[in-house]
Parts: structure tokens; C-alpha cells; sequence
């Protein structure tokens, strides 16, 4: 399938498919039944134009046909036949009784919030066809039937020119959304969220380091209480957010108040998810035997031969070295002898079962009330939802309510607010990349140790046992995160003098967040008493908005001017007490602690004053225009460098307006063209450019200071320059929307934190460092292949291709490693992997350089390319072996409905990234710590020409030398996902409302199902780093969990 | 009518809100401007100092020379590339070792940097001299480490070249001098804890043994044992014990918990009860070389499962070790073979055999100076173990490859340039020979 895709798209036969696809649905309409009578007529649109594609179907039946070009039709309907149904996705379905007619002529009204579709631009609404910016739209339906913890998680697949992965599994855990690419280096290129007009935080400032397990700050926002999203692309859309918006915005607006009246609604899901694969490890008698083969070989390389056995070292760990004499002993069960004395015929342990459940619950309530009384509008929630992690003691829970009120004063003036509180609590576990992490640690295990001693003493790793006992982990840690938010904005607008418009919003977002860990005396990291952390921190931002807006029509003239101004403080304080030393594991407080190790409470702040400006034309709905400006002056940056205007320009012309555009199957042609400046700071410290002294480093319990941070007053905003041209293309009145859009970003002064010689005095500096290019294809469809009136099949597709690579770096055209497997160099994209390269396996001793052959490297080791040929392999060999980022990605949801029944499928796929396998690099190497892959156990190297993929098994030295960093453990991450499956049944209105409700829908859902690729690991979209400097490693992530929900939603 | 009032409320805020731009301004409340650190700040950027000799250059920093030196043990990683003599340009253990002395060496110039523009009163002579250590002392472990080092006497953002060997130790020698007539005298055992003139003292003892002024050596050496200040201990163990005195050490980092590294967590067992690591092991060729040694071996290493462990650091993870760098036993040896090499072999060995009868040896009767050095060396192996000497103690004296079977070549008695640090730095190109 994957090939399938990755080759219709590189062939370009890609639109002749859909083609094919339209054919099909006109062929589907043109079949005819057999006839009694015939009716005739014409259908047009409020207009007066001809519609084409209406199907007309008579009643009840499955006897139908469909309008031509001019609109006509001619229908044979049988004798007892008294309703015509004439039904179009754009337009409301119209019944028609048809009496002794024979000509029956309609016409039909548009479908409200279709072709009419509102889009939520930067402060304001523009009309779909008046949008001349790349702005996509997401539909929230099917929320409450998946279960979603986090907003930025509906985004996924489902925009074109947006990538997101799920750095974890774990519930509450945080996603990397890419709009169009990464267009900054440092730190994330998270795009800025803006909800219900809030710019919010969306920093995790959890004290807990848990290895790289982040928390989503967006999930303060229950999912189920959001209307719409709108991505903000392009630059002309974006540069309204000025200084924030180099990495696209994302809007998401809540829901509002309905018309008339009030309706109920409740929801309640459960369900379970399970890990989506095992990984094979070998057992204990196979792993004896290759861990042997390989001191054999370690041994005949050396020409070593067996001493005297009383040089064996007693490692409790058992036989990971050579003995004194030099020999390395062979490897037999340590636990089988004393002090442990374990039955020597135990069963091998599982030890990923040991510290995963077979089935994490997860579920989800929600009762919401929507409507109107008088002038008031209101919407209030309240929902629940729990998570079980797939690790033992991982779980997550969140309450939380919603009141959105508005009160309409007059026709020209209403107030209103909009307030969320949540409360979410996470019980979290270490993982990935930290030393005790769940996954890490016991996908590690050999499989012949066990938890407990035979006293029931815990196994201690480093101590008893290789690897950190997970039981012993899990057991004795209590780390929580709780975290307590308030996001709110108050607003009022008033209209005056014909045309204006007045707005005015406070907005808050407040958070707490507290933060727990105890690690008890029996924890491997606890000693010696348990130790405690508790940290709090207070994070505020606050904002005040005031624009003024006028519009105006003067004969084909529509014009909307706006002015305003923005102000927004940051702050957050923190403060954490570790305690250590305590009388027993029952207790947790510091109170009982006898001794604080370490207290401390620090505050930072941020602050950004923005005017902002648009003017937008347009004549006669066929010319538009739009023109921003923004300014921004930001607190990070030194006097004279605080301010930055970010300007921008789109037109749209909609050619299906002119009057010589002749093709009446086109309903809608529009082409874009924008142009804009948008900044970024983000990534920077509040402090960056502020050379400063700090406190904190003591001597003797004396008070010393330094300079820790060297300042840089020259810093500036890093910009992007945009360039987008796109083309919107409806055909049938909506049956067929099109999207295709170019972008060109080009980012320049990208803010880093250089790495700096430390001849200096420091290690890195904030600095302007270069320039960065993001190019990309981005193309949307939507298709209503199949619209009878029991039936119905939309498919939405959408894919992308982006193109990143750093134009310049300042002071060289060198190679800059960041970390140990990425690099930054100019001409390569952000994310490349640089390594050494592995270019197979000695086959025979002839191949093999003197100087390896001396370091014994035999056949059957890693062939490394020795780039700068001098017969040795060193890190001076790195070169360039792969890249992180995708050749193309994107989604397709197809959904069918057939009378009360609905199911939609939805896929999304990622082609061409590599993966660094950092697990592989501990598990595929035959070292006698560590667990074995079975894979790689079963083909390993044995004899000349046996593989050229996998070493033979060895250990000591030419075992490191091997498992160097390279390629070997670089793989190509490309994946298809079957995302999601549901199904849903509305019972029959009858049914219903026996039981006194308006609505009763069941559904199931399934997450990721299938995933199809040739990664080995758990799932290939993992990413232990949100910095895109260093993404695409898997370091024993949590895979994203496949699950299954039944629900039901009731309406009153 | 209200909403006019709403409407003006909103003017209001408006024009309220235009011209926040003093709001832009926010600074730090936990830092100064450099510009501000005058007169008042000089004990703390000496305390800045102190903290940063301490901690940036990281804990395996100060037993460095024993993992080079043959006695160490270990299957980590990168300590086992050190202690294999197989150090990759990318280990960051001795990474660390090279930003940590350079951002030290930053502190110190500042320092001077701000006295220079300060009054020339008694304290702020005694802080120069204190600066003046500190130099002395980051350049003597760069040199010994790294060989030709760039030599940094003000902070520059520049990209430094090396000069060479000569140069430095003539820079460290000059900067001792300094130290020696400016620090203050120390007062005390309470005050080991600070630099001192004896401390400068000690260490330019310890440089002239590197540089071979035998005389220059001795009379340092011989003026701070017969200073009274300082005595060899009864009980070895005692130097050790971090909440104790002694009247051994002439200058050691605090290291307190809290403010300190965790040395310790190299050595202790996860099973004792301050939880260490266990990184490092000893050797049995180390353990091997107390063979009449029992009491200095039992209060060096005690047996915790089965294992010997060293009993210097016992803080494990909790930390709170103090790190010797001076003491007067290591006066006695450098003494001993200085009277030596001043062909004053009887003279030597009295000072050799005063150290071992303190240390429950019997005395040696050596006349032969090759058997003499062996002798001096054997006893720094065993006395200064832990305490960051083996490996130097052996390149000076041209030893390394003999003794240690992991140093089979020249290059190896020299550690690689950091490679960020080349890769950052072309000026620092050629890496040393041989990595």
C-alpha cells in the first residue's frame, strides 16, 4: 500500500485517479429503474442558475436520477409514487408532492455553513470564498467517539502542510506539531495556539524530569468543548499574530450558544488499549549459547586460552568480562549459585509483561448544555475522562468544566466570557531516556533474572542484576503532576455609527501546577532515607485586546479596516523543596524529612506590546485583497533591537466570476497569492540578551556569585519571509473542493544557542545564527462521492511535501554536530542524522585495514566507511547518512453513511524519514548486560557471506566497536496507519423517543489498528526530542497504544 | 446611555494601555549587571570561584590521573576508555575536565579583571593572590592533561591558539610566585578550606618536581613540614572523614552536600548506605602493591560484598567528600625525592621513612637511586591514592609505558583536545598526535 501511494504520487498519475474515482460516482447516478410514468423539471439555485448533479429520488425508494449541466432531468417513476426528494450536499433537500404533476421545476437553497463556511481568521470571521491566505479547517465532529485527551491530537492527518507526531503513549503526554515544516532551531517549533483569542502557553513547566516523557499543556482544553480549528499557513494569515507566528497558529474556538431553546447532551465512552506490538527477545538458553559463541570468538582472536579458574571474577551480574588471567571465562546462570540460589530450571521472566498491563482502561463522560434564553446564549460542560497508561502505575485524569456566555445588551452591544477550569492529575513513571525508564530498562533485562531475591528482597540493578529492576522502580516511586488551570477571557463589543465595530477582551491563563516525587529508601535512585521533591510553580499570562474595526459596501466595494492593540505579561514563579532522610516509606512529607538538601524559589517574566492593522478589499466578490501590518516590541530582547513589524499582502481573484468563464461545472475558481514576514523568539530565554551575574553559586554556606550567562545585546527577532500561491477549485456546487497550495518560507537571523568554544569561559550564546528554507506542495481534496438519500460516501484526502535545508550558518560552511547523531550543516535540513557509516560486514580477514585488524576486528564485524582514509574508524569519520524528515506526508478519511448507520476510516502515512533506533544500539549487540532481539539472534553473522546486515555475535571491544554510532541502527520509518475506525448507529427517531430523548447514537472506535512499515521497532513515529534539531530517535518510547472504545451519546 | 459609559471605559483602557512601553522592560531578580560587581562582591566572586574549581569540572575531574594511571577498574563507558587509555576525542568526562577549568579560569580573570579598577587595600591583595592560585592551578592541570594549551590571562571571545608547554609552566610558575607573596597566611585547620600561601606554596613544590628544580622542590617541600603548621596524621582514615578536622590538609575543596559534586557515587556500592554507583574498581595490580601494607590497605579499602571499596569518598550519592589537594604527606614524598635527585639519597629516605612509620610500615634501607624512585613512587601510588596523581607521577618520570599495560605509545601520555572544542575552534588545530 505504501508503495502503492509513495508511486502513484512520484508517477503524477495521481489525478487521473481521481478521475477515474469522479467517473464512477456519474456512472453510479445513471442507473435507472423500471418506469411507470415520467417527471420532469429543471432545478436552479436561489440565483436562478442551473444546478447540476442534484439527485432526484422518489421517496423511500431507491428510484432516482441526477440533473445535467442546464439542470434538467427526466425521472420514471412508478403509478403509486407521491414525493419527489431532490437533495444536493450544497443545497437543503427539498420534498416535493407530486400529484398529477409532470413538470415539477425547484429551486433549491442553500445548505447554511457549508458553502457559506465561516473561517475564524486572526481577530475575526471571514467567508471561505473571501479567504485569499492558506487557511485550513478543521471539523471537531467524531470527537467525543475517539478517545482524545489533547486538541493538538485532532490535527493530526487531518491538515495538509501539518505534521504531527506523538512523542509518546503515555496518556497526557505531549505531541510535535509542524506547521509547514520546522522553521526555527531552537528549541520547538510548536506553531503558537491561540483559543477563543487567548494566545496560550503551551510550555510544560513541570519541576518532574521523567526522560523525556512531556505533558501536553493543551490539554487543559477538553477536545469535546471545541467548535472549530483553524491553521493559519500562510504568512498573510499568520503575520496578524505577528512576532509569534513563524511556525503557523493554530485557532480553536469553543463552542457557542445555540439559537433557540436548550439542548442536552451526553456522552460516555469506555474502552481499552493494549501496547500495538511485542518486541521478540530470546530466551535464556539461546542467549547462553550466542553470548558464548562470542566470548569464543573473543578468546580465538586473542589467541587466548584457559587459565587457572580461580582468576574468574564474581561479578553478581555473572561472567561480563574477562577473568584476571586475560581468558573470558563462559557464561552460566549467576543465580543459580549463591548467594542467590534461584532454581536453576526457573522459567524465563517477561519482563516487559511484568511492568505493562495487558489492558489499559481508558474513559470518557461528558454532559454539555447548549442554547438560548431571550438575548442570552450559553454553553456549559462538564467532563471527565481517565487513562490508564500502559505502563503499571501511569495514568492520567482530567475534570473539567466550561461556561461560555454571551448576552446581547442591544443590537449594537453585548458582552460575554468564556471560562474553562480544569484539573488534571498525572501519575507518572520514568522513561525513555532516563536511567531508571520503565521501557528502557526492561526491554533491556536478560531473561533469566528475576524481580526478587528468594528472601523477596527486591533484585537490585548495578547490584544483583544488570539493568534497574522496573518492579522495584514502579513500586517504590509516587510522582504526580497536578495540574490546576484557569483559561478565560471576558468581552464586549459595540457597533456604532454605521460600520464600526468596537472589541474588548481581559484574557487569563493561569495555571498551577504541582509537582510530587518520592522516591522511597527502597528505590534505587532513594537512598539513603527516600527523598522527596515538591515543586510548585504559577504561571500567568495575561492579555489585554482592543481593536476597532469598520466596515463598509459602497456599490462593488467591500472594505474592512481594523486597528488595535495588544498587551501580554507572562510570569512565572517556582519554587521546590527537596527533603531527604525519612523514617520509613509511609512517609511523604517533608515534614517527617530530617533534612532539606536543597530549597529554591526563582521568577522570570516575559512581555510583548503589539499594534496591529488590516485593511481588506474586494470588488465585486471577484478582486481581493488584503494588506497586515504588525508591530511588535518584546522584553527580550535590548534596547534598541526590542521592536519588530511584521507586514503582509495576499490578493485572491476568483475567476469562476468573470463573466467569459464559461465552464458551469467549475462552480468556484479562486487563485491565491500572499506574501508576509512573520517572527519568532520563542526559543530564547526571557534573559538571553541580558549579560547577568547570579547568585546561588555558594561556597562553604557563603554566598558567591558569577556571571553565568554572556549576554548577547545584539540578539533580534529571527524572521521568516512567506510566500504561498494556492488555488481553490469547487466543481458541482461542492461535490469536488480542491485546495493545492506552493509555499516558500525562508527564515532568517535564526535565533540559536551557538555552541561556543569554552576557551570563553562558557559553553553556548545566544546568537542570530543564520538563515533556513521550508519549500513545499501542500494539497487538499474533498470529494462527495456518493450522495442518495440513504446513502452517502465522502472521502477528504490531503498530502504534503516539504522541503527544509539551512541556507546560511554563520562563520562556517562546516559541519556543527548537535548531540551524538544529528548535525547542523548548510545545504542539509534540520534533523539530519551524522554518523558513521556502515557499509556491511567483513566477510573474510583479507578486507579488513591493518590498524583494525590490530584492535582484533575480525570477519563478521561492522564495515564502517572510512571517510577520511586513514585505515581507522573515529568520530572524525562522521558523515551524513540520513534525515529525519518526511518526503511527503499526509491523511485520508473516507466516510460512508447508510441511513442511520455511519462508518469512517481513517488513514494517515509519513514516507521517507529515518529513524534512530537508540534501543537497538543496547538490544542488538550481543552484550552479556543486556537482552537479545531475536531477530538479530537469528541472523547474526556466522561465516563468510552469511549476511551483510547484522555483526557476529561478540563481545568486549569489538563489540563497542560495532555498536558505534552509524546507520546500522538508522532505519526507514516510513508508515501507513489505519488512525482510526468508527462506527456509530442513531436509533430510530421512534425508538428514541419512546425514552423521551431526541437522539441516541451507539458507536465503537478503534485507534490505531494497523501500522504498516518496515520499522522494527515499536512504531515508527516516536520522537524522544521535541527539538527538530535532534528528531526522528525512538529511545524506547511508549508507542502510540492501539485501543477500542464503545460509547453512546444521548441527546435530550 | 451605558453603553456610552462601557465605551468610554474602553477608550480609556486603550489610551491607558499605549505607551506600556517601560513594560518592556523586565529584568532578572536573580542576577546582577557584570557592571554592578564592585568592592562589595569580591568575596562572593571569590566564593563564585571556589564553587566553580569545585563542580564544572566535574567529579572524575580530581581522580582523572588515577584512571589513566592504572588504577582504576570499570565497564563504564567512558570512565573505561580512561582507565583503557583509549580515550575517544568525544569523551565527555574529559570534556567536562576542560570547559569546567576554563569556566573557572573566566571567574579568575574576572576577578583580576574588577580588582585592577579596585583599591589596592590588604584584602584585595589577598583576593589577587587567591586569583593568582587559581590560574596556577587550572594551568597545571591543562598542561598536565593537554600539553600546549592557549594561555588566557584575560577573558576574550576570541579564538585562542596554543602556546606551548614551556610557556605554561613558565605562566604557572610566575603566577605561583604571585600567590605566594599576595595570599593570605593560612590560620589554622579551620581555614584548609581556602587558599592559602602554604597552599600556593605546596603546589609550586609539586610544579618543581615537574619541572625538575630539585632545590626549588625540597625547600618548599621542607619549609612547609618544618613550618609546625602541618602534621602527618595518626590515623590515616581520619584525613578522609568528611565532618572531621585534620592536621594534614594544606588546602581541600569543601564539596559540601547541597553545593557540591558526588565523587563518591564512584566509588560506594549500591549497597551502602549513602548508594553509589560503583563506576570504578581497583585493580588487583593496585591492590597487589600493599602486600606489606595491611594497615594503610585496610583504612583505604574496606570489603563490602565481597569487593574491596575505597573508604576516601564513603559520601556515595549524598555527597558532601572533601577533596583534597594539598597535604603535607604528599610534602614528605615530594621532598624525599627531591633530596634524592639532589643526590641526597639518605637524606630521602629519612623523609620516606618518617611517612611510612606514621603509616605502620617498616623503614626501607635503599642506597640505589633507580631502587630509591621506585620506592617514592610505589609510596605515591599507595599514600595518594584517589587523590589524582598516578598518571602524571609516571609521565614525568617516564614510566607510563612500563607500568601501565594499556599505555602502549607516546601519544597516550597526553589526553585528546576535546573535539567540540577543535571542531568550534580551528585555531586549536592540530589535535594531539595520535588521536
Amino acid at each position: 500500500m505504501l508503495n502503492y501511494l509513495s508511486r502513484i504520487v512520484r508517477s503524477g498519475s495521481f489525478l487521473p485517479g481521481i478521475c477515474m474515482l469522479f467517473a464512477l460516482q456519474m456512472l453510479s447516478a445513471e442507473i435507472i429503474h423500471a418506469q411507470d410514468k415520467t417527471v420532469s423539471g429543471t432545478v436552479t439555485n436561489e440565483k436562478g442558475e442551473a444546478l447540476f448533479g442534484v439527485n432526484v429520488v422518489v421517496k423511500n425508494t431507491d428510484q432516482g436520477t441526477m440533473t445535467d449541466e442546464n439542470g434538467n432531468y427526466t425521472l420514471s417513476i412508478p403509478e403509486n409514487a407521491n414525493t419527489l426528494v431532490f437533495s444536493h450536499i450544497a443545497y437543503q433537500d427539498q420534498q416535493v408532492e407530486i400529484g398529477g404533476q409532470t413538470t415539477i421545476n425547484i429551486q433549491m437553497a442553500t445548505r447554511v455553513g457549508e458553502l457559506s463556511e465561516v473561517v475564524v481568521v486572526g481577530y475575526g470571521e471571514k467567508e471561505r470564498e473571501d479567504v485569499t491566505g492558506s487557511i485550513s479547517s478543521i471539523d471537531a465532529a467524531g470527537v467525543q467517539e475517539t478517545p482524545t485527551i489533547s486538541p493538538d491530537q485532532l490535527l493530526r492527518g487531518k491538515v495538509s502542510g501539518v505534521q504531527v507526531v506523538q512523542t509518546s503513549g503515555q496518556p497526557g503526554s505531549g505531541f510535535q506539531v509542524n506547521v509547514r515544516g520546522v522553521a526555527s532551531i531552537n528549541g520547538s517549533n510548536e506553531p503558537l495556539y491561540v483559543i477563543d483569542g487567548v494566545p496560550v502557553n503551551n510550555q510544560d513547566n513541570s519541576e518532574l524530569y521523567m526522560g523525556g516523557t512531556s505533558r501536553s499543556p493543551l490539554a487543559r482544553l477538553n477536545p469535546n468543548d471545541i467548535e472549530s480549528i483553524e491553521v493559519l499557513k500562510d504568512a498573510s494569515s499568520a503575520a496578524i499574530y505577528g512576532s509569534r507566528a513563524t511556525n503557523g497558529v493554530v485557532l480553536i474556538t469553543t463552542k457557542r450558544g445555540g439559537e433557540d431553546g436548550i439542548s442536552l447532551q451526553f456522552n460516555a465512552s469506555t474502552g481499552f488499549s493494549q501496547l500495538p506490538k511485542q518486541i521478540d527477545l530470546v530466551g535464556t538458553s539461546k542467549w547462553m549459547d550466542i553470548i558464548n559463541e562470542g566470548i569464543d570468538y573473543y578468546n580465538s582472536d586473542r589467541n587466548l586460552t584457559k587459565g587457572d579458574e580461580v582468576n574468574r571474577l564474581s561479578d553478581p551480574r555473572g561472567q561480563i568480562g574477562p577473568g584476571l588471567d586475560g581468558y573470558w571465562y563462559e557464561f552460566t546462570d549467576p543465580y543459580a549459585q549463591q548467594p542467590y540460589n534461584l532454581d536453576p530450571n526457573r522459567s524465563d521472566t517477561d519482563w516487559m509483561d511484568l511492568v505493562t498491563r495487558d489492558r489499559a482502561m481508558v474513559s470518557n463522560y461528558q454532559l454539555s448544555a447548549s442554547g438560548s434564553s431571550g438575548n442570552t446564549q450559553f454553553y456549559a460542560s462538564l467532563g471527565t475522562s481517565i487513562e490508564q497508561g500502559i505502563i503499571n502505575t501511569n495514568g492520567f485524569d482530567r475534570i473539567s468544566g466550561r461556561l461560555n456566555l454571551n448576552h446581547g445588551f442591544s443590537d449594537r452591544f453585548n458582552m460575554g466570557f468564556r471560562v474553562g477550569l480544569t484539573r488534571m492529575d498525572h501519575q507518572r513513571v520514568p522513561n525513555a531516556g532516563i536511567g531508571n525508564g520503565i521501557f528502557t530498562r526492561n526491554l533491556e533485562a536478560r531473561p533469566f533474572e528475576v524481580p526478587y531475591q528468594n528472601d523477596g528482597s527486591y533484585m537490585v540493578g548495578g547490584k544483583d542484576i544488570a539493568r534497574h529492576n522496573g518492579i522495584q522502580v514502579l513500586n517504590e516511586l509516587d510522582a504526580e503532576t497536578k495540574d490546576y488551570s484557569v483559561l478565560g477571557t471576558v468581552f464586549s463589543n459595540l457597533e456604532f455609527l454605521g460600520g464600526f465595530r468596537w472589541h474588548s477582551a481581559l484574557s487569563a491563563d493561569l495555571n498551577y501546577l504541582h509537582d510530587y516525587r518520592y522516591r522511597t529508601v527502597l528505590h534505587p535512585y532513594g537512598g539513603p532515607g527516600g527523598i522527596v521533591v515538591d515543586a510548585r510553580t504559577l504561571n500567568q499570562n495575561y492579555l489585554i485586546e482592543n481593536t476597532l474595526t469598520y466596515q463598509r459596501t459602497i456599490g462593488n466595494f467591500d472594505s474592512d479596516i481594523m486597528v488595535g492593540y495588544n498587551f501580554e505579561k507572562n510570569e512565572m514563579e517556582q519554587n521546590d523543596i527537596d527533603g531527604r532522610d525519612f523514617p520509613s516509606s509511609s512517609f511523604g512529607y517533608i515534614a517527617s524529612a530530617a533534612r532539606i538538601n536543597d530549597a529554591n524559589s526563582m521568577w522570570t517574566a516575559n512581555s510583548l506590546e503589539s499594534i496591529i492593522g488590516r485593511i481588506n478589499v474586494g470588488y465585486a466578490n471577484k478582486y481581493l485583497m488584503s494588506f497586515a501590518l504588525r508591530r511588535d516590541g518584546s522584553s527580550k530582547f535590548a534596547e534598541g533591537n526590542k521592536y519588530g513589524s511584521f507586514p503582509s499582502a495576499s490578493i485572491g481573484w476568483r475567476i469562476s466570476e468573470e463573466n467569459f468563464f464559461a465552464f458551469d461545472t467549475v462552480t468556484d475558481l479562486k487563485l491565491r497569492a500572499s506574501y508576509g514576514q512573520t517572527g519568532n523568539q520563542n526559543g530564547i530565554g526571557n534573559f538571553a540578551a541580558i549579560p547577568s551575574a547570579s547568585g546561588g553559586e555558594n561556597y562553604l554556606e557563603n554566598t558567591g556569585i558569577a556571571i553565568t550567562n554572556p549576554g548577547n545585546e545584539e540578539l533580534q527577532w529571527e524572521t521568516a519571509t512567506q510566500y504561498n500561491f494556492g488555488l481553490d477549485l469547487e466543481l458541482l456546487y461542492g461535490r469536488f473542493r480542491l485546495t493545492a497550495d506552493y509555499f516558500i518560507k525562508n527564515t532568517d537571523n535564526l535565533l540559536y544557542n551557538r555552541p561556543l568554544y569554552t576557551t570563553t569561559g562558557f559553553s553556548q550564546i545566544t546568537q542570530n545564527i543564520g538563515s533556513m528554507e521550508n519549500r513545499g506542495f501542500e494539497l487538499g481534496l474533498r470529494t462527495f462521492n456518493l450522495s442518495s438519500n440513504t446513502f452517502r460516501w465522502t472521502t477528504d484526502f490531503n498530502i504534503s511535501f516539504v522541503n527544509n535545508k539551512l541556507t546560511k550558518l554563520i562563520g562556517t560552511e562546516d559541519i556543527m554536530p548537535v548531540g551524538g547523531w544529528h548535525a547542523l550543516k548548510v545545504g542539509e535540513p534540520l534533523g539530519t542524522f551524522h554518523m558513521l557509516d556502515m557499509q556491511g560486514i567483513y566477510q573474510n580477514e583479507s578486507e579488513i585495514p591493518q590498524a583494525l585488524y590490530d584492535q582484533y576486528i575480525r570477519p563478521g564485524d561492522v564495515k564502517f566507511a572510512d571517510i577520511n582514509n586513514n585505515g581507522s574508524i573515529s568520530a572524525a569519520d562522521y558523515t551524513i547518512v540520513g534525515d529525519a524528515n518526511p518526503d511527503f506526508f499526509g491523511g485520508l478519511a473516507n466516510t460512508f453513511a447508510y441511513k442511520n448507520l455511519e462508518l469512517s476510516v481513517f488513514l494517515d502515512f509519513s514516507v521517507g524519514q529515518d529513524i534512530y533506533a537508540g534501543w537497538a544500539q543496547q538490544i542488538d549487540v550481543f552484550w552479556p548486560l543486556m537482552s537479545l532481539r531475536q531477530e538479530v539472534a537469528d541472523n547474526r553473522w556466522t561465516g563468510p557471506n552469511s549476511t551483510n546486515e547484522y555483526p557476529r555475535a561478540i563481545v568486549g571491544s569489538s563489540r563497542d566497536f560495532n555498536r558505534q554510532s552509524s546507520d546500522r541502527f538508522l532505519y526507514d520509518g516510513s508508515y501507513l496507519k489505519v488512525r482510526n475506525i468508527r462506527l456509530g448507529y442513531t436509533l430510530p427517531q421512534k425508538l428514541s423517543g419512546k425514552l423521551m430523548l431526541s437522539r441516541i447514537k451507539l458507536f465503537v472506535s478503534a485507534q490505531n489498528l494497523f501500522t504498516f512499515t518496515n520499522y522494527p521497532g515499536y512504531d515508527p513515529e516516536v520522537s524522544r526530542y521535541t527539538d527538530a534539531k535532534q528528531q526522528g530517535v525512538d529511545y524506547y518510547n511508549v508507542p502510540p497504544l492501539r485501543s477500542v472504545t464503545v460509547g453512546m451519546n444521548l441527546g435530550f | 446611555m451605558k453603553y456610552l459609559k462601557i465605551f468610554t471605559l474602553n477608550i480609556a483602557l486603550f489610551a491607558f494601555l499605549f505607551g506600556c512601553e517601560e513594560q518592556l522592560m523586565i529584568s532578572p531578580q536573580t542576577s546582577i549587571a557584570p557592571s554592578e560587581l564592585g568592592q562589595q562582591e569580591v568575596p562572593q566572586m571569590l566564593n563564585g570561584i571556589l564553587h566553580s574549581f569545585q563542580n564544572a569540572p566535574g567529579q572524575a575531574s580530581f581522580i582523572m590521573f588515577d584512571m589513566a594511571g592504572g588504577n582504576t577498574e570499570t565497564d563504564w563507558d567512558e570512565y573505561q576508555e580512561i582507565s583503557e587509555n583509549r580515550i575517544d576525542v568525544n569523551n565527555d568526562l574529559v570534556r567536562q575536565n576542560w570547559d569546567g577549568l576554563f569556566e573557572g579560569l573566566y571567574r579568575t580573570n574576572l576577578l583580576l579583571e574588577r580588582l585592577a579598577e579596585l583599591d589596592d587595600n590588604a584584602s584585595n591583595s589577598e583576593a589577587k593572590g587567591v586569583a593568582h592560585y587559581f590560574r596556577a592551578y587550572t594551568y597545571y592541570n591543562l598542561v598536565t592533561r593537554w600539553g600546549d594549551v592557549p594561555i588566557i590571562k584575560e577573558n576574550t571571545r576570541e579564538k585562542v591558539a596554543r602556546d606551548s608547554e614551556q610557556d605554561v609552566w613558565a605562566f604557572i610558575e610566575e603566577e605561583l610566585q604571585q600567590a605566594i607573596s599576595l595570599a593570605p597566611p593560612a590560620s589554622g585547620t579551620s581555614s584548609y578550606y581556602y587558599v592559602s600561601r602554604e597552599a600556593a606554596e605546596a603546589l609550586m613544590a609539586r610544579v618543581a618536581l615537574a619541572r625538575e628544580n630539585w632545590s626549588q622542590g625540597e625547600s618548599l617541600a621542607e619549609g612547609l613540614i618544618n613550618s609546625g603548621m602541618y602534621s602527618l596524621e595518626d590515623d590515616y582514615s581520619a584525613i578522609f572523614e568528611k565532618e572531621n578536622t585534620n592536621t594534614e590538609t594544606i588546602f581541600a575543596l569543601r564539596n559540601m552536600m547541597g553545593e557540591g559534586n558526588t565523587i563518591g557515587r564512584l566509588f560506594v556500592d549500591y549497597g551502602w548506605p549513602t548508594v553509589g554507583s560503583d563506576v570504578l574498581e581497583a585493580p588487583q595490580d593496585l591492590l597487589d602493591t600493599y602486600e606489606n601494607d595491611s594497615l594503610r590497605y585496610k583504612e583505604t579499602f574496606i570489603m563490602f560484598d565481597d569487593e574491596p571499596m575505597c573508604t576516601k569518598y564513603l559520601g556515595g550519592a549524598q555527597g558532601g567528600d572533601h577533596i583534597i589537594i594539598s597535604r603535607i604527606a604528599e610534602m614528605y614524598l615530594i621532598s624525599a625525592e627531591a633530596k634524592a635527585r639532589l643526590m641526597d639519597i639518605p637524606g630521602g629516605l629519612d623523609r620516606l621513612n618518617e611517612l611510612r612509620q606514621q603509616r605502620g610500615l617498616d623503614d626501607l634501607d635503599i642506597s640505589d637511586m633507580d631502587q630509591f624512585m621506585e620506592a617514592v613512587l610505589r609510596e605515591r601510588r599507595t599514600e595518594l591514592v584517589y587523590e589524582g596523581f598516578r598518571f602524571y607521577d609516571l609521565v614525568r618520570t617516564n614510566r607510563a609505558i612500563d607500568e601501565v599495560p594499556t599505555i602502549t605509545a607516546e601519544y597516550q601520555k597526553l589526553f585528546p583536545i576535546p573535539q567540540r572544542e577543535l571542531n568550534l575552534n580551528e585555531n586549536l588545530q592540530p589535535q594531539n598526535m595520535g588521536y
